[in-house]
């Protein structure tokens, strides 16, 4: 009879850090990129999922980030946590892929404004979905990832000062729907 | 200090996203502490950004990581794009060398003699709107910078109402230029239709200096297609804590003095003396201050509460100061806005007063405290109309019903003249609804009896049409009042009366619409009726009846509604109608053109309107008749005006035709014997003449109907 085997990590076992779990990922060990799998994925595939608010794209950016991670690694340097690190290059991910998107496929196709029967929550979820894709991205960045304007710049090639002003007609817009809600 | 102006979209987000500056977080939270409207801007987007930042997350497909898995194990690899954020793009030689000569140009300028001072004072630039237009002619002097200037360039920056740039924001453009016209140079700038508000700089056309009209922001306000007004002034507070630093630690340290238990008042004294001076040492020396700040920070007050009401003493006593006309220990802002005030030449005491009060309540939205002052300053001296009339304005904005019953008994008390729109104002305000009745049906009761035209030195004839027109507005205002209070047949009796008094077509819609609601059709289309009468309006009667009643009616209903109509129409107009027995006969006169108007002989009805140049009524009602009288002659009605003297300058237009009745034949023969009046000449085997006590504006009326058969000799008194 086959023993099953235990893996070493667990995602939800908070004394490992990321640091080791990263230090093993980099080794290939399939076991610790699993554990950060489980700590990090619902991260990772939310950003993509608001930033292209399709979840077929946002499972893609989900897959492409893990699968590529081992090999990213390698440009990690211990700097900064881990999972801003992460969430930079899932939403370097979800922006490329929306810019190589079709200009057609509209985000509302996917993400129709729903009613606002669950609180504030719900309604600014709904209200994100109907932003123009240039004012919801700085949005998403800012105000739930809490990007700074500055990387927001940088992620979307503008100047901070532009980014800072789609962040602010993105509020405006926002309050605009959420108040006719 | 609180702003004058709303902060823009972009500081409420900047703020509620913890990105501004301090000096911007500190004016805009006093802003705040003073404005209920951007108090719930911000808590909403507060609440909108804290909720942004809790959303929770959504998990992954539970296939994926098996999807993951699966395509590691085939091979699968995946080049995700870099982390980090981009280099530095390098930096320009070009733009470092411009930089470098910035910073030169910056050390020249400092180290050189100033004359900011010199140049500041004697620079003036006079703004004057173009009225009807948005053009705006300007001129201006500086002996100190544009004495060799033959032109310079004007250069604006401008804001519409759904703008929410800065002012830094905003793009440059070139208004318009300047030309030397004597010791200054003139010349005119068209503003964008939009324009909200803006600042003018003025710029030599080398570039080589700039006057930016010392930050002076141009409010505009648009009415139709011209200006309705420009206010150009400094924003005095921002203006304080931006640029007169002397001035905003001189007002820090009055506060301090004044007010000594207050906590934020020393904070801000401490704080404004750290950015002046940044010497700490200097504070130190200040041990005093620093006792007082410690002591009074233990026992914390209210911040909010205790700031506004700061701000609201310092600004009374700041009144009060103004009395001893000393303003030489008041701040550099508070100077200025007096010095506004000497300029628009509200130089008495209790003047200077009033305006402060108006604008200090505006500015602390403080409405029941400049109502008590007022109070005060009432009490001192009541002989004064500008009290009243702020107090009036002041209670309204206030929303205070009870004091705006008082101010406006206070008007009667001081213009007997005006009590009948002092008794409308009184009915219309809940706490005086009774009395404002009962002294609008006083008006009335009394406006009948009144004979005093003669003392007023009006015609009888005017003085009649204008009491109607008096006691036609009573009767609508009364019915308003007798509405609001219930009482629905008192108001339609109200209502009634004013559409009897005068041909009021407000009051006779009204009065239907009332009936209507109430389900009296027939009375409510008889109504209608006596507006359709006028044949002209017969298709408007037709559309309203369908409107108003949202059913259909036979022809039969219909016509007999019409036909009522008719009746009061008549009888309205016939009442107006007075017999007059010729004493002489009507003689063919001729006209300035030269063409005879053979009275006797004529076949259609003529409107004789009897005109003097000496006479004021009649030269006020020229522009009417004037107007009038395409709509008159076109129902067959002819107009011909009769003076003594000829037509003159100040005479009617060539448009009405004139005649020179110099002996006086036709004035004795009607009887004629005061100005304006007019008289109906009827065809027919014999000359039948009425006098006729119709306003001007029912003339077309009045041809109407003899037009459509409904006034005729027949049947006419």
């Amino acid at each position: 009879m086959r023993e099953t085997r235990q893996p070493l990590y667990q995602g939800h076992d908070v004394s490992v850090s990321d640091a080791v779990l990263v230090a093993g990922a980099t080794r290939g060990d399939r076991d610790a990129l699993a554990a950060l799998y489980e700590r990090h994925a619902s991260a990772v595939y939310t950003l993509a999922l608001r930033l292209l608010g399709n979840p077929s794209d946002a499972e893609d950016v989900l897959q492409d980030v893990f699968l590529g991670l081992t090999h990213a690694l390698d440009r990690y340097s211990e700097q900064g946590a881990f999972a801003a690190w992460l969430l930079r290059i899932t939403a370097r991910s979800a922006l490329a892929r929306a810019r190589n998107r079709r200009p057609d496929e509209s985000l509302r196709a996917d993400h129709p404004q729903r009613p606002s029967d669950h609180g504030t929550r719900m309604d600014i979820d709904a209200a994100l979905a109907v932003l123009p894709n240039t004012l919801r991205t700085p949005f998403v960045l800012r105000a739930v990832e809490g990007f700074s304007h500055d990387e927001i710049a940088a992620l979307l090639d503008i100047s901070p000062a532009n980014a800072m002003q789609r962040y602010s007609r993105a509020c405006k817009q926002l309050r605009s729907l959420l108040d006719r809600v | 200090m609180r702003s004058f102006l709303h902060p823009t979209w972009a500081t409420h987000v900047a703020y509620a996203d913890r990105g501004a500056t301090r000096a911007a977080s500190r004016t805009y939270a006093e802003h705040l502490m003073a404005c209920t409207d951007c108090r719930a801007t911000h808590a909403a987007l507060k609440a909108m950004l804290s909720s942004a930042s809790a959303l929770p997350l959504t998990a992954p497909p539970p296939t994926a990581w098996s999807t993951i898995t699966a395509r590691l194990d085939a091979g699968d690899r995946v080049l995700l794009p870099a982390s980090h954020l981009p280099r530095t793009r390098p930096i320009p030689t070009a733009r470092v060398a411009a930089f470098v000569a910035a910073a030169a140009a910056i050390v020249i300028a400092l180290s050189w003699p100033s004359t900011r001072t010199i140049y500041a004072a004697r620079s003036e630039l006079r703004v004057t709107p173009r009225p009807g237009s948005r053009m705006v002619d300007l001129r201006y002097a500086n002996p100190m910078l544009c004495s060799g200037c033959s032109t310079l360039v004007v250069r604006a920056r401008w804001r519409g109402a759904d703008d929410e740039r800065s002012s830094d924001e905003m793009p440059v453009v070139s208004a318009g230029t300047l030309h030397r016209d004597g010791d200054a140079l003139v010349g005119s700038i068209r503003l964008p239709d939009d324009a909200l508000v803006g600042f003018v700089s003025l710029e030599s056309p080398d570039a080589g200096w700039t006057d930016n009209n010392d930050g002076r922001a141009w409010t505009v306000e648009t009415a139709d297609a011209g200006i309705r007004s420009l206010a150009v002034r400094r924003a005095i507070i921002r203006d304080l804590s931006d640029r007169d630093w002397e001035g905003a630690l001189k007002l820090n340290r009055a506060l301090a003095a004044a007010f000594p238990d207050s906590v934020t008042a020393w904070t801000d004294l401490v704080d404004r003396e750290r950015r002046l001076s940044h010497d700490t040492a200097s504070m130190a020396r200040d041990r005093a201050t620093l006792n007082r700040l410690d002591a009074l920070s233990r026992g914390r007050m209210d911040s909010t509460g205790e700031t506004a009401a700061r701000m609201f003493r310092l600004a009374w006593s700041v009144l009060d100061a103004t009395i001893t006309r000393d303003t030489t220990a008041l701040p550099q802002p508070m100077r200025y806005w007096l010095g506004e005030m000497h300029r628009s030449r509200m130089t008495s005491p209790l003047a200077m007063h009033v305006r402060l009060l108006v604008e200090l309540q505006a500015m602390y939205d403080r409405p029941h405290d400049a109502l008590t002052r007022l109070e005060q300053r009432w009490h001192e001296d009541s002989s004064e109309y500008l009290l009243v009339s702020e107090g009036i304005r002041t209670a309204r904005r206030g929303n205070d019903t009870l004091a705006a019953a008082r101010w406006w008994r206070r008007l009667s008390q001081l213009r007997p003249s005006a009590a009948r729109p002092v008794a409308t104002q009184l009915s219309q305000l809940a706490p005086s609804r009774t009395e404002g009745i009962a002294l609008l049906r006083r008006f009335i009761a009394d406006s009948g009896a009144a004979d005093n035209w003669r003392a007023l030195g009006v015609s009888h004839e005017e003085f009649r049409h204008e009491q109607r027109d008096r006691v036609a507005r009573a009767n609508m205002a009364l019915s308003s009042a007798l509405f609001a209070n219930g009482d629905s047949v008192g108001g339609e009796r109200a209502l009634a009366s004013a559409a009897a008094a005068s041909w009021n077509t407000a009051a006779l819609q009204t009065l239907s619409a009332r009936l209507l609601a109430r389900g009296d059709t027939l009375r409510a289309l008889q109504s209608l009726a006596i507006l359709s009468a006028d044949p002209s309006r017969t298709p408007a009667f037709m559309d309203t009846v369908r409107l108003k009643t949202k059913r259909t009616y036979s022809d039969a209903a219909v016509t007999r509604w019409r036909d009522s109509g008719t009746v009061l129409l008549r009888a309205h107009l016939l009442g107006q109608l007075q017999p007059v027995t010729l004493v002489g006969p009507l003689t063919t006169l001729r006209t300035e053109n030269g063409a005879d108007v053979a009275m006797a002989a004529r076949k259609d009805p003529v409107l004789i309107s009897f005109w003097s140049a000496g006479c004021a009524p009649s030269l006020e009602e020229l522009p009417d008749l004037a107007n009038a009288l395409p709509s008159v002659t076109s129902r067959g009605l002819s107009v011909v005006v009769v003076s003594r003297a000829k037509r003159g300058a100040t005479g009617p237009k060539e448009t009405l035709p004139f005649v020179v009745d110099a002996d006086g034949t036709l004035h004795r023969a009607v009887k004629q014997w005061m100005t304006p009046e007019r008289f109906l000449v009827m065809p027919g085997a014999s000359h039948r003449v009425w006098r006729v006590a119709l306003p001007v504006a029912e003339l077309p009326l009045l041809a109407a109907a003899i037009q459509a058969g409904l006034v005729s000799s027949a049947v006419m008194p």
